[in-house]
C-alpha cells in the first residue's frame, strides 16, 4: 500500500469522513483510561470539576484540531516527519524521532502495565500501590516481562493481524466500557441506599459519592476544574496542537473532518474516563484503605472475566500500535536494524518501563510532560505555515537552503522545553498548564531566530 | 449457503450479542438481576460477539475470498 510519505497525498487516495471516525473512535479507547478516571478520584475532583472540566477541555481539544491540524494537513497533505523534514532538516527530525519513540516506548509501558494487573486477579502476587513507583515483587516484574515480551513479539511478528483484531474488539470495548459505569453507579446507589429523586438528588447523591472533591489521597495533587479541563485539551497536545496528526487528517477532504475526533474524545476521554472513576469510587466505597488504582481488579469487581478481558484486550491492543510506531520512530534512527529487531527491542524496552508503576500510578503527570516535550515542534510547524510569510521569511527553509539541522527550529524545540522546566521547577506554574505559555514562547523563538539566521540570498 | 450471506448473518449476530450486552446490563441497572447472572451473560455474550465477528472479519478476507 502507498502511504505518501514522501510526496503530497493525491486526490484519489483521500478518505471519507466515516473513515475518520471510526478511527478515533477505536483509537481513544485505550487501556491507560483506565488509570486516568480513578487518578482524577484520587486527585480529589468534585462533580462541576470532572464533569464541566471534561466537557470544556474534550470541545477545545477538537477544536485544536479542527482550527490548527486539519487546515495545515489538508493544505499540504504531508506527513508530520517529511513536512517537518522541510522545515527543520533531517538530523533534527531524527531528534524529534528519538524523544518521540522515547515518549510512545514509556507511554506503552503504562499500556502493559495495566494489562498485567488483570494477570494478578487470577493468580495471586503482590501489585503496586498507588504510592509505588518502584516494582514491589519479584512476580510482578515476572507477569509485565511475560505479558510485554508476548505483546513486543506479536507487534514486531504481527502487527497487521493485532491492528485488525483491535478494529474487531473496538465496537465491543467501547461497550464494555459503557457497562463499567452503568453497573458501578448501580453498585455504589446500593451501597449508599441511592434513591432516584429528581436531578437535585442525583447531583447530591454524585458529590457526595460519585466525585467528592475535597482532599486528593496522599501523594496526588488536588485537581480543580482548570486541571481537568486542560488535562482534557493537552492529553492529545502532541496530536493536535503538536501536529502529530498531520500525518492522518493529510487524508481527509476537508479540514471540517476534524470534528470526527468528537466522536473519539467523547467516548475514550469523556464517557471512558467517568466509568473508569466510578469503578474507582466504588472500590473507595467499600473500603476506603484499599486506594490501589489497578485496572485489572476493578474491572473484575463489576463486570467479572468480561471486565478482564476488556482490560487485556485495551491494554495489548492499544500497547501494539504504540509500540509499532516507537519502533518505526527508532528504526528512522537505526535505518541498518530490520523493523522486526527494533520494534521487538522497543517492545522489550516498554516491558521494561511497564514494570516501574511509577508510568502508570503517575500517568496524569506523564501525559502532560509527554505533550510539553513534542508540542513546541507543532507550534514551529504553525508559525512556518502562517506567520513566516507574512514577515518576509522564507517557509521550509531547510529544504531552501539545504540544511540538514535548522537552529532556529532547534532552539526553539530546546529552548521551549527548558522554559517550560524553569516555569514549572519555580513554581510558576503546575505541569498541567505549562505547555499553554509554552506554545506562545516556541512561536516568539522560531519567528524571532528565524529572523536573525535566514540568510538573505536563500530569501531572494 | 453463498458465503456473504454467511458473512452477513455472522456480522449480524456479533451486533445483536451487542446490543443484547447493553440490554443485560441495563436490566441489571434496574435491579432485575443479581450480579453473578449479569457476569455470565455479559461473558456468554463476549464469546458469542468474537467468534461471529471474527468470522464475519476471516470471510471478508480477498485471500479467502479467491481460494
Amino acid at each position: 500500500m502507498n502511504e505518501y510519505e514522501r510526496e503530497p497525498v493525491p486526490e484519489k487516495a483521500l478518505l471519507g469522513f466515516k473513515s475518520f471516525l471510526g478511527m478515533y473512535a477505536g483509537e481513544h479507547c485505550a487501556g491507560t483510561e483506565l488509570m486516568i478516571g480513578p487518578l482524577f478520584v484520587a486527585a480529589g475532583v468534585s462533580a462541576f470539576s470532572v464533569l464541566g472540566g471534561l466537557l470544556l477541555g474534550n470541545i477545545l481539544a477538537v477544536l485544536s484540531w479542527l482550527l490548527l491540524t486539519a487546515p495545515i494537513a489538508v493544505k499540504m497533505r504531508l506527513t508530520l516527519y517529511y513536512q517537518l523534514e522541510k522545515i527543520c532538516g533531517r538530523k533534527l527530525v531524527t531528534l524529534y524521532n528519538l524523544a518521540n519513540g522515547s515518549m510512545f516506548c514509556f507511554l506503552a509501558g503504562a499500556m502493559v502495565t495495566v494489562s498485567a494487573t488483570a494477570i494478578g486477579v487470577w493468580i495471586n502476587f503482590p501489585m503496586p500501590g498507588l504510592d509505588d513507583l518502584l516494582p514491589n515483587s519479584f512476580s510482578w516484574c515476572l507477569a509485565v516481562l511475560i505479558i510485554g515480551g508476548a505483546i513486543a513479539i506479536i507487534a514486531a511478528a504481527g502487527y497487521q493481524t493485532v491492528a485488525r483484531f483491535a478494529n474487531l474488539a473496538a465496537p465491543w470495548m467501547v461497550l464494555v466500557f459503557i457497562i463499567f459505569g452503568l453497573v458501578a453507579f448501580h453498585d455504589l446507589a446500593v451501597v449508599c441506599n441511592f434513591k432516584y429523586e429528581g436531578l437535585d438528588s442525583l447531583w447530591n447523591f454524585a458529590n457526595t459519592e460519585l466525585w467528592k472533591g475535597g482532599n486528593p489521597l496522599p501523594g496526588q495533587v488536588k485537581f480543580t476544574f482548570w486541571h481537568v479541563t486542560f488535562y482534557a485539551w493537552f492529553c492529545n497536545i502532541a496530536m493536535n496542537v503538536g501536529m502529530a496528526d498531520l500525518t492522518v487528517f493529510r487524508f481527509a477532504k476537508k479540514p471540517i473532518y476534524a470534528v470526527a475526533t468528537f466522536g473519539g474524545v467523547f467516548l475514550g476521554h469523556f464517557i471512558a474516563w467517568l466509568s473508569a472513576s466510578l469503578l474507582y469510587s466504588y472500590q473507595l466505597k467499600l473500603n476506603p484503605a484499599d486506594t490501589a488504582i489497578l485496572p485489572g481488579p476493578l474491572a473484575y469487581r463489576v463486570c467479572g472475566v468480561t471486565g478482564l478481558i476488556c482490560v487485556i484486550v485495551a491494554g495489548w491492543t492499544t500497547a501494539n500500535p504504540t509500540i509499532y510506531r516507537a519502533g518505526l520512530a527508532f528504526q528512522a534512527v537505526m535505518p541498518k536494524f530490520s523493523r522486526f529487531k527494533v520494534t521487538f527491542a522497543t517492545g522489550m524496552i516498554a516491558a521494561v518501563a511497564g514494570m516501574f508503576p511509577a508510568f502508570a500510578m503517575k500517568l496524569l503527570d506523564f501525559v502532560a510532560i509527554y505533550g510539553m516535550v513534542l508540542m513546541p515542534m507543532g507550534a514551529v510547524i504553525f508559525a512556518d505555515f502562517y506567520l513566516l510569510k507574512k514577515l518576509g521569511l522564507k517557509s521550509f527553509y531547510a529544504e531552501s537552503a539545504g540544511l540538514s539541522f535548522y537552529w532556529a527550529a532547534a532552539a526553539a524545540w530546546l529552548l521551549t522545553i527548558l522554559a517550560c522546566y524553569l516555569l514549572v521547577a519555580l513554581g510558576v506554574m503546575q505541569i498541567f498548564f505549562v505547555s499553554l505559555p509554552g506554545w506562545f514562547i516556541a512561536v516568539i523563538i522560531y519567528l524571532l531566530l528565524s529572523k536573525l539566521m535566514q540568510k538573505k540570498e536563500v530569501l531572494s | 449457503m453463498k458465503k456473504i450471506y454467511v458473512r452477513y448473518i455472522s456480522a449480524a449476530i456479533a451486533w445483536i450479542s451487542l446490543v443484547l450486552m447493553l440490554f443485560f446490563s441495563l436490566e441489571y441497572f434496574n435491579s432485575s438481576v443479581s450480579a453473578e447472572v449479569l457476569k455470565t451473560r455479559l461473558f456468554m455474550s463476549t464469546v458469542i460477539y468474537f467468534i461471529a465477528a471474527a468470522g464475519a472479519e476471516i470471510l471478508k478476507t480477498p485471500s479467502i475470498d479467491n481460494k
